[in-house]
């Protein structure tokens, strides 16, 4: 049994080797050269798109879905090919943040892969300034770890990352479901505002603030229990009211569009 | 829910003319806000710092916050409970 496994590994590591020696270019033009390729899958699937457009405004057919499928998926088992073959290795590193930035809207194995490749970058590579391309990633850990290894991670990456950016990040990330979850009256819930206010002070993120001073702003001023202001308005016939009009019923408040 | 201490207030996001047409199309009965009519600085979810829609919100009697999201299954039995406990007329329906 041991042997069989031992044999598996073997095969595996010799056929990765193999595959990589048939490719003597460096690992930043091999990516430059699968760009390219992504670059012009994209132009001709625009194009392709745009055309159909114009014969269905013309009367024709209407599109079928598969022409909105992403020109990216064929590049996903590529990308991840590549970043297989150098891991461990800074030269990972770029094919690892294509997959995050590219892969992770998608379904299935290609969305499997760009976890996968993100929770490579915070873990193996924690302490590449890349990581500032992962932003919101690295500020949502607990959407690819549990919340248990999700603070780990994030503990290790506001240690040891050189970049204040992906710190500020990932102290977001391990403050976040304090912020969102504890009775703001507690004291976990003051410390934690508290903690992520005072890193926000220190850098110029400005997305990150606004986000989290919002959803501040929301935990203290709309949680369950709490009395959000008085609406006045006008109803759809232009004629104006208040909502508090209605204190003492139990009021059902759709907040509803025709879409 | 009729004749019970309850109202179902809605706040649209539509311009005026598709709201009241959604209104005539889909026979909706119950009183709405425009979420931001002309002249008015701020819109109604901005206040309410909603981003996201459908959203539905459920206030108790004292006009307290009791259920902010949009699962319309859940708000409605927050509602049916909180009617329930206000007219003392909790049903075995009425628990469901």
């Amino acid at each position: 049994m041991q042997f069989k496994i031992l044999l598996t590994l073997l095969t595996s590591l010799l056929v990765s080797q193999a595959s990589r020696a048939q490719d003597t270019r460096s690992a930043d033009d091999r990516y430059q050269a699968l760009v390219a390729e992504v670059d012009v899958a994209n132009e001709q699937w625009n194009a392709r798109v745009a055309e159909l457009r114009a014969a269905e405004k013309r009367g024709g057919d209407p599109i079928p879905a598969e022409a909105f499928q992403s020109p990216l998926i064929p590049f996903v088992p590529r990308f991840d090919a590549i970043a297989h073959e150098y891991a461990g290795t800074p030269d990972a590193i770029p094919f690892l943040t294509w997959l995050a930035q590219n892969a992770l809207p998608m379904v299935g194995a290609e969305r499997k892969a760009a976890k996968d490749a993100v929770r490579t970058l915070v873990t193996t590579h924690r302490t590449s300034p890349r990581l500032e391309d992962l932003e919101w990633m690295v500020g949502r850990l607990d959407y690819f770890y549990d919340e248990q290894q999700a603070m780990k991670v994030g503990l290790q990456l506001e240690k040891e990352s050189p970049s204040p950016k992906v710190r500020a990040y990932a102290t977001f990330s391990r403050v976040s479901a304090t912020i969102n979850k504890a009775p703001v009256d507690s004291e976990t819930f003051r410390s934690a505002k508290s903690e992520i206010l005072t890193v926000l002070d220190g850098i110029e993120i400005p997305d990150l603030a606004s986000a989290v001073k919002t959803r501040i702003k929301m935990r203290e001023n709309f949680s369950l229990g709490m009395t959000p202001p008085d609406i006045k308005g006008l109803d759809l016939d232009g004629k104006s009211f208040a909502l508090s009009d209605y204190k003492g019923k139990v009021l059902f408040i759709d907040f509803w569009g025709d879409w | 829910m009729q004749n019970r201490p309850f109202a179902l207030i809605g706040v649209n996001s539509d311009d005026l003319d598709r709201a009241q047409a959604a209104v005539r199309e889909n026979n909706i009965n119950w009183r709405s806000f425009q979420n931001q009519p002309e002249g008015r600085t701020t819109s109604i979810s901005d206040d309410w710092l909603l981003y996201s829609w459908p959203t539905i919100v459920v206030l108790d009697a004292d006009f307290k916050v009791r259920y902010r999201g949009s699962d319309c299954d859940e708000a409605t039995a927050i509602t049916r409970k909180l009617v329930s406990q206000l007219d003392g007329k909790t049903t075995e329906a009425d628990g469901q």
